[in-house]
């Protein structure tokens, strides 16, 4: 056996002793394959599960006001609406929120609500009664969203670029015990440029 | 020598795997045991819990519903509007009730909607009857055969185990799931109060676009 080993090339050594390696993590998952990252192309209508819901994005609209709903609280500012349908697709109620905090973007020129103390946080509109969402979505249940933004007049829309990010759900937390959580995942699974219609 | 190595080493990657494999596959954190013990009822007939006594006195759909403030947007279904109301009296001592909800057939939980500007949740006194409406948003589909479920444990983190749950069937047959999503009702949104409630039907008026 040792001669059987000392004859090996250090290739051939480095190679078994790496296969041994994988081998002895195998009870703690080593053997269970990677979960596959690679962000898709962002495109409207496309429908994408983000976990807890099915997200389509519609359209996306930069306008001056969205009275009665919402107007600018920055001077000058524009606001870009995403326009989207969601639909809870698992068994018990989940948060709007998970849906308002999976968006983002680059190259947006999104400056935040005078409210939200420099974040950059949508604010979300039923569009079937221009009323303020941030609700529990019941199992089954869809509504079509307007995540509304404000943005930098000057911005150069051709760079805008959004992202859909998902979640991965956790039956229990270990550190907190707190059960049955969804938890934001990287990268994100759609992203990419889409037309912006701008209207006054 | 080598021998009793490699031994030595392998009986310690044994031992860590089958720890490995106990800790994954029984459940070591116990978040509560035994379920609810449930009490169930139907409309129109008091349950009574241990802490409290709940009758669901109606239960009736909606399209719309107005908030208190009625100059305030009408809030419109994504589904119907499922409006239930309830009596609820502490029999011992005062009780908190962090929520209701809807349960279906299969199992799937339905929550109250906060912008419906109905009862979330409340705070019961004893001998003193609270009457309370929960409004539901129900996907128009998902109607038939739905309980009403209230305790004093929040049922997201399953505190509602090992202690008394109401279960009350609401009666909602299947012509009953066929009528209600066509509804054009609209009401004035309700919380809760000492007396007893009557929903009040609204009309509507365009505001400006």
């Amino acid at each position: 056996m040792r001669d059987f080993v000392a004859n090996r090339s250090n290739p051939q050594k480095l190679g078994v002793l790496g296969a041994l390696v994988v081998l002895l993590t195998a009870p703690f998952g080593g053997l269970e394959s990677v979960a596959d990252e690679k962000t898709e192309p962002l495109r409207l209508g496309q429908q994408v599960d983000i976990g807890p819901f099915y997200v389509t994005l519609d359209k996306v609209t930069q306008l001056s006001d969205l009275e009665p709903a919402v107007s600018p609280d920055v001077e000058g500012a524009k606001l870009v609406v995403l326009k989207m349908e969601v639909t809870n697709h698992t068994d018990r109620a989940e948060s709007s929120t998970l849906v308002r905090d999976a968006v983002g973007g680059e190259h947006t020129g999104f400056v935040p609500w005078a409210t939200d103390r420099g974040e950059i946080v949508p604010q979300v509109f039923d569009v079937d009664d221009a009323t303020s969402f941030n609700e529990f979505i019941n199992p089954g249940q869809t509504y079509t969203l307007a995540l509304v933004l404000q943005q930098e007049p000057e911005t150069d829309l051709d760079r805008v670029t959004f992202a859909i990010y998902g979640y991965f759900f956790r039956e229990i937390d270990p550190g907190t015990l707190a059960p049955n959580t969804w938890v934001a995942d990287d990268p994100p699974l759609v992203a990419g440029h889409v037309p912006i219609e701008v209207k006054p | 020598m080598i021998g009793a190595r490699v031994f030595g080493a392998l009986a310690v990657v044994a031992t860590v795997a089958a720890a490995q494999l106990v800790t994954a596959r029984v459940p070591v954190v116990d978040l509560g045991g035994g379920g609810p013990f449930v009490r169930s009822g139907e409309l129109g007939e008091p349950v009574h819990l241990s802490y409290a006594d709940v009758e669901v006195t109606d239960v009736r759909p909606a399209q719309y519903l107005g908030p208190p403030d009625s100059t305030a947007l009408a809030r419109l279904a994504g589904g119907v509007w499922v409006v239930v109301s309830v009596r609820l009296s502490a029999t011992t001592k005062p009780v908190s009730i962090p929520n209701a909800w809807l349960v279906d057939p299969e199992g799937r939980e339905y929550l109250t909607s906060t912008r419906s500007s109905c009862a979330t949740n409340l705070r019961v006194s004893t001998g003193v009857p609270t009457y309370a409406v929960f409004c539901f948003d129900v996907p128009p589909d998902r109607l038939e055969g739905m309980h009403f479920r209230i305790a004093r444990g929040a049922f997201e983190t399953d505190q509602t185990n090992n202690d008394d749950l109401a279960d009350v069937d609401l009666g909602v047959s299947a012509k009953d799931a066929e009528t209600w999503p066509a509804t054009t009702k609209a009401y004035r949104s309700v919380d809760y109060a000492l007396e007893p409630l009557e929903l009040t039907e609204i009309t509507l008026t365009e505001t400006g676009s």
